[in-house]
């Protein structure tokens, strides 16, 4: 998570500038594609909705030629398929700055026990804001995912078994 | 006899069980060809 497509330089929540909140994802396209991630996109957001300010406006900061064009034409799909104005930009992307550390893997930095166990995982702050593993749970704590798909990836999360039943009762609780 | 041996390959799967458990599998690795994209929801 961090701030993205403003020109103000080293920007923190608290002087965000003409900066936008953002999520920047890494991701291998032989697993997932482009598109796969704009529609994921597109059903997570209200895009006939007018941004409320440039520090929460819903865009698409395109990495290159290929992504623009892609997103280009699912803003087109997308605006056929709602029958209304779209608001979202479509942005080249010009730097991307992280958030403080508080904001990152939100859900999951308010589980003390289960950040325990990833402090001892990844002792670098950095390693694990780019851990697939600690996104995964962070989704599954913030409601996305259910306990079933859980119990088929938990063995790849890197929990120990006091761990790995934490979170499935967690994510249990909230009837996923 | 058997029991020692027992003990050991116990021991042995719950070091194999640790030490898996050390690193998450699913990570994306250095090696494997990553993209990125950049998102605002709004």
């Amino acid at each position: 998570m961090g701030y993205a497509g403003g020109t103000k330089s080293s920007p923190t929540y608290r002087s965000l500038g003409d900066h936008t909140e953002t999520i920047q994802i890494d991701y291998d396209p032989a697993r997932i594609s482009y598109e796969s991630l704009l529609d994921l996109f597109w059903k997570s957001h209200e895009p006939s909705s007018k941004a409320w300010s440039r520090q929460y406006m819903a865009a698409v900061f395109y990495h290159d030629d290929e992504q623009k064009k892609l997103a280009l034409a699912s803003r087109d799909r997308e605006s056929s398929t709602i029958g209304k104005k779209i608001h979202t930009e479509i942005l080249p992307f010009t730097g991307f700055t992280l958030a403080e550390n508080y904001h990152q893997k939100y859900r999951l930095q308010r589980e003390m026990d289960l950040m325990q166990e990833f402090a001892r995982i990844y002792p670098a702050f950095e390693d694990f804001i780019n851990s697939t593993a600690a996104a995964r749970v962070n989704g599954y704590l913030g409601g996305y995912g259910t306990a079933a798909r859980l119990e088929v990836d938990l063995d790849g999360l890197g929990l120990s078994p006091q761990g790995g039943r934490q979170l499935l009762r967690l994510v249990e609780s909230r009837g996923n | 006899m058997d029991n020692i041996n027992g003990d050991r390959r116990v021991a042995a799967a719950d070091l194999v069980k640790q030490a898996r458990a050390l690193i998450p599998p699913i990570d994306l690795v250095e090696s494997a060809q990553i993209e990125t994209a950049t998102f605002a929801l709004g």
